[in-house]
């Protein structure tokens, strides 16, 4: 299979003078219908690594190609319509006076027939449950109900690749579970490559890979098996501890020993039931 | 000053008399008690922000009545006058990075201590003690707010909303977006603000785990309504009902539920890591002083 994304060798500063590469050689692929979930700090360069992807940003050295295609000013607009993204901070992504107007927007800039947009339209608001709310104006929204109409817009689009920045990061729990699902099902339904930028671990586990991101540099790549067993390293990965590595810590404190390796939330619960028996 | 918000029968309802006309809170009766730590929770929408603009008159009830200290605000309070109350109710917003806007650190967080008459050495002192409390050196100083990542923009604007030096600081979700490192130093130093200073603290959040960390009082929302409040430990007791609502629960108490279906008995449900611990400690130690 063809990867639907390339990175290779790319690397970014901000200003060309400056000392800190924002990005440094970042070589890896993605293929289509993958879940990527990109983790590291706040300031490692995952936001400066997503803009490259759908060519908000081009890279000083080094090449981004979606679906084959060198991302560079020639082929931007066909790049985005193949990334769509979804930023973190909802109130800068709005430019429709009404919550379907806004849906409408990055399709009516594509060339999609006015009675294909509405079914579109629709559609995309069904699938993020805020079809309720498609007369009223965004600015009136609350802060999850806007990045649920923001995901719309990008759906509505029918990329191939969506970019999730931080995009579930303020929904509620019940918001963000229904955003995931959402995700999911799209997922399954159009063979959609998803690339979460999360500090999540329970959206991080849905992926099919994680790219770890370190001061502008990937530095692993790997299941979220793989890279959960790096236990209390994960928080310099920018992610919390699983729960029960959490538990360790608080029991080791009360001189209770555990185990070294890593225990998932039923092997914790197995450990403790064996040992509350056979001490 | 006592410095107690009291909701009384409070009501709001955005574009009154218009076509457009939403109730967006209704009939809110709660106190914040001075020195509390009160955590705001409910599903997006229930009405957390709106409540919040209340409580330094960002807007005025259109029903009822908020005492805010010894002041009465109604529908009918003038806007004028206020400028005290915003002065001892700090409230950091959803994503108050949008709102930098100066050219340097220090004149952003200079702004609104600038405001309320403060200069010279003592508007430099300000400014620089709050961006010690958020972690920022003076090296910030001179530095835009704009080339900052938006972890460090988010500990600007909350540096400009403590050099006012509020008795009462209002949290909208504040470590929404940040990294769970960040989001860990953030609560902490809340906390210790609250601890040392004595702020109070009101806290809008998701994060059940910090409601169960931090917060002596629960406020829980839903659809403009207070549909329970107490305790942390009377809220978190009925697991099932937060459940169904979807609120969530705090880790270590559905582990704690995870090990009760395997059979474990505790004496108390735990709602944190460290009181989970200390139960299975007991358990632990108990069974082998049986043996
Ligand atoms: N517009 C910008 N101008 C200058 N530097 C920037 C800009 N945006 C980000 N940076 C810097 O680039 C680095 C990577 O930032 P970013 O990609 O936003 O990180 P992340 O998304 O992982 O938090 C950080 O050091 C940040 O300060
Ligand atoms: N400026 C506004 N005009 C009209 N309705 C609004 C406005 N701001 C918020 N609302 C509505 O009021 C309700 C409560 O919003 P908000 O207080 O932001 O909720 P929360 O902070 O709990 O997510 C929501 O249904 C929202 O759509
Ligand atoms: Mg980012
Ligand atoms: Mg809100």
């Amino acid at each position: 299979m063809k990867p639907i994304i390339t990175l290779e060798d790319i690397s970014f500063k901000y200003q060309e003078d400056a000392e800190k590469y924002a990005l440094k050689n970042i070589s890896g692929s993605i293929y289509p219908g993958e879940w990527i979930a990109i983790i590291g700090h706040n300031g490692s360069g995952k936001s400066t690594l997503a803009k490259m992807i759908n060519g908000l940003l081009l890279p000083q050295t080094g090449q981004v190609s979606v679906n084959q295609l060198p991302v560079n000013e020639e082929n931007i607009w066909k790049v985005r319509q193949s990334v769509g993204m979804v930023f973190q901070n909802p109130d800068n992504q709005f430019v429709g006076s009404t919550v379907e107007d806004d849906v409408a927007f990055g399709l009516e800039n594509s060339g999609v027939p006015r009675e294909e947009m509405v079914i579109r339209v629709n559609d995309a608001l069904t699938k993020v449950r805020m079809s309720d709310f498609k007369e009223k104006e965004p600015a009136r929204l609350s802060g999850g109900q806007k990045q649920r109409v923001a995901i719309a817009g990008v759906i509505a689009i029918s990329p191939d690749v969506i970019i999730l920045d931080e995009a579930t990061s303020m929904l509620d729990p019940k918001g963000r579970f229904e955003v995931i699902d959402t995700i999911k099902q799209l997922k399954e339904e159009r063979n959609l490559t998803v690339i979460s930028i999360t500090h999540d671990i329970d959206e991080a586990a849905n992926a099919n890979r994680l790219f770890v991101m370190k001061q502008g540099e990937l530095i692993h790549v790997g299941t979220p098996e793989e890279i959960f067993s790096y236990g209390e390293q994960l928080v310099e990965m920018g992610l919390d501890l699983p729960f029960p590595e959490k538990l360790k810590i608080e029991l080791n404190q009360l001189g209770i020993e555990t185990p070294n390796h890593y225990l998932t939330e039923e092997g914790m619960v197995e450990w403790l039931w064996t040992s509350s028996l056979n001490k | 000053m006592v410095m107690d918000i009291q909701f009384e029968q409070v009501g709001y309802t955005y574009q009154p008399d218009t076509p457009f006309a939403f109730c967006a809170l209704k009939d809110i009766n709660l106190t914040i008690k001075e020195g509390s730590y009160t955590a705001i929770v409910g599903h997006t929408g229930s009405g957390k922000s709106t409540l919040l603009q209340h409580l330094n008159a960002l807007i005025k009830p259109t029903a009822g009545v908020v005492k805010i200290g010894d002041r009465l605000i109604t529908t009918d309070t003038p806007n004028k006058n206020l400028k005290e109350v915003r002065k001892e109710v700090g409230i950091v917003f959803q994503f108050p990075e949008a709102q930098l806007f100066e050219e340097t650190i220090e004149k952003d967080v200079a702004f609104g201590p600038k405001n309320f008459g403060v200069e010279g050495e003592e508007l430099k002192k300000v400014v620089r003690d709050s961006l010690q409390m958020v972690g920022l050196d003076d090296s910030y100083l001179e530095r835009s707010p704009f080339e900052l990542s938006g972890g460090q923009m988010r500990r600007v604007a909350i540096a400009g909303v403590l050099a006012m030096k509020p008795s009462v600081l209002v949290l909208d979700e504040p470590t929404a977006g940040l990294d769970p490192r960040g989001r860990k130093e953030m609560m902490g130093m809340f906390y210790d603000l609250h601890k040392e200073q004595g702020i109070t603290i009101v806290l809008v959040t998701h994060l059940m785990d910090d409601v169960a960390n931090f917060a002596d009082y629960v406020i829980v929302l839903e659809k403009g309504q207070v549909i329970k409040q107490g305790l942390p430990k009377q809220v978190f007791t009925d697991t099932q009902w937060l459940t169904t609502q979807q609120l969530g629960v705090p880790a270590a108490t559905t582990f704690a539920q995870q090990l009760m279906a395997r059979g474990f008995q505790f004496d108390t449900i735990p709602l944190t890591t460290k009181e989970l611990a200390q139960e299975i400690a007991k358990i632990l130690r108990k069974s082998g002083e049986q043996v």
